[in-house]
């Protein structure tokens, strides 16, 4: 069968159609010899000419692979990943997060289906905090300061409840209760005159974790800043008192106990992403 | 048999080449090799991250996916995000290659020689039991491939799509939720994800027994597209042309 060969049974006209004798007897199908694609012969010569080439057209490629590879697995590192692969994966995560409809909604279920998932480590939250003594500082794209709030200024805003498969980035999820007010609703609140901004910066009191929310992320209504987990108050390995949740994210986005909202025009420090995960890590 | 011009061995016996393999079939295999050594291998480091699957009943583990030795000696520990980066990017080429082979497939006519056909399944079992050794009789066979590849290499292009719509489903479960719903869920993706991936090994450790036991001649036509076989063998094939032989 040849590739330029049109017809799938090209050349059956000038094939020798005498019964050759390996007809399957008991194959009950119709047997019709232009059925296969036909094969060509060659000379012992032609073969030999053959093998030369591939041998060669093999080697070439293979070690072509082989320097691409190491090309790759010996370049510099950006953001904690080789160039190229960073370069592959911020365009992969550029189509996505380009064909991202932000309408989706993450499936919710019922509270009877949920339960408290795992503390996953305490970075950046590692002492325990006194809640009455915490203070969210929300600023401006110039920094300047907007608001400072303390939990019971949040707890006093609209009470959304959002029961989703949250999901980690290491492979586990856990369908659980978070309540606490829509990021849509607390910026009308809070920051009403804000500016042109397209992501926030979030960090926690120690700044030793942070994360980088893109607009859309945080304008979605099932994004919360929460204060409830199975509508019980925050435990402190959950980040009491407030923490952020969005669906929209695997749970290194799902910041605990942040001290700073920051509005801002460009994305900001992410301790991940600077770790070779993408910025965006959306679901 | 028309007279042909022939290499002539030692003992007088002429020797011709078949094709056997189309030139796009051909890189399209071996260009698939390195594609899925990658998809596994960077797969095996996401999976690190949450090793949760087993072989065990209850409290009861036979077998733990993977013990620590294999982690270790495979270089997998802490390395999710450099498996993300490799897995997503080389993902479509693998996708690419996998849709452009089942496109050339059917649009030359290949497909012929590798969908099961009525009778395979009982076929494919006789060649099971011929390979181990109980049979003596070889059943027959209906051009290249024997009844029980018809179903294997059938097989492999189900679980291809099967590892593609699983892992596109994980990958964005909210944007292509919809793709979840015939898996069951995240959690049940994800689990066949990694089941698909055991049979592919599996497919691969089989594969090259055989193509070790069907000999050099057999590994070579899917690098030239040709087998050298005795002059007089040509037409036992239900399909090769005994008239002009091309110098």
């Amino acid at each position: 069968m040849r590739d330029d060969d049109p017809t799938p049974d090209g050349g059956a006209a000038d094939r020798d159609t005498s019964d050759s004798g390996a007809q399957p007897p008991d194959l009950e199908d119709r047997i019709d010899r232009g059925d296969l694609p036909s094969r060509r012969v060659i000379s012992d010569e032609r073969m030999t000419q053959l093998s030369r080439r591939s041998l060669l057209v093999g080697g070439v490629t293979a070690a072509a692979g082989f320097a691409g590879f190491r090309a790759i697995t010996t370049a510099e590192r950006v953001g904690g990943s080789p160039g190229p692969l960073r370069a592959g994966y911020e365009l992969n995560e550029d189509v996505w997060s380009a064909l991202t409809d932000i309408d989706r909604l993450a499936p919710e279920f019922d509270f009877a289906d949920s339960a408290m998932p795992i503390v996953n480590g305490r970075r950046g939250i590692e002492d325990d905090v006194d809640v009455e003594q915490w203070r969210l500082t929300v600023s401006d794209l110039d920094g300047s300061e907007l608001a400072e709030l303390t939990i019971d200024d949040v707890r006093e805003m609209p009470r959304t409840e959002t029961i989703f498969e949250f999901k980690c980035i290491e492979g586990w999820s856990e369908v659980t209760s978070f309540t606490g007010v829509r990021v849509s609703e607390f910026i009308d609140i809070v920051a009403p005159d804000v500016g042109e901004w397209a992501h926030v910066g979030m960090e926690t009191a120690n700044g030793e974790y942070y994360v980088s929310m893109d607009r859309q992320s945080l304008m979605h209504p099932q994004t919360l800043l929460a204060y409830d987990m199975q509508r019980a108050p925050l435990t402190q390995g959950h980040g009491a008192p407030l923490r952020l949740c969005t669906p929209l994210k695997y749970g290194i986005k799902n910041i605990r106990r942040p001290s700073t909202f920051r509005f801002t025009t460009e994305p900001q420090p992410d301790f991940w992403g600077d770790r070779g995960y993408s910025d965006w890590v959306g679901l | 048999m028309a007279a042909v011009e022939t290499a002539h061995t030692a003992d007088d016996e002429q020797v011709v080449a078949v094709e056997r393999h189309p030139r796009s079939i051909r890189w399209m295999h071996w260009v698939n090799f390195p594609l899925l050594t990658i998809m596994i291998y960077s797969g095996l480091r996401i999976y690190w991250a949450e090793r949760v699957y087993r072989i065990g009943l209850g409290d009861w583990t036979a077998f733990m996916f993977f013990p620590d030795g294999f982690n270790e000696a495979l270089d997998l520990e802490f390395r999710l995000a450099i498996g993300m980066a490799w897995h997503f990017f080389f993902g479509w080429l693998f996708v690419i290659n996998g849709v452009l082979y089942v496109l050339f497939t059917g649009v030359s006519g290949e497909w012929r020689e590798l969908v099961p056909r009525r009778g395979s399944l009982r076929r494919a079992w006789q060649v099971f039991l011929h390979d181990i050794g109980v049979r003596d009789e070889k059943p027959p066979q209906w051009g290249m491939y024997n009844d029980a590849q018809r179903l294997t290499y059938s097989g492999v292009i189900l679980m291809g799509l099967g590892s593609v719509l699983t892992g596109f489903a994980i990958y964005k479960p909210i944007q292509l939720g919809w793709l979840l719903v015939p898996f069951g869920g995240y959690q049940p993706a994800r689990a066949i994800h990694f089941v698909l991936t055991l049979l592919f090994v599996g497919f691969f450790v089989v594969h090259i027994v055989q193509v070790v036991r069907a000999g050099w001649g057999g590994f070579w036509s899917m690098v030239t597209g040709y087998e050298r076989v005795p002059a007089h063998e040509l037409g036992d094939d239900a399909h090769t042309s005994t008239t002009e032989v091309e110098r």
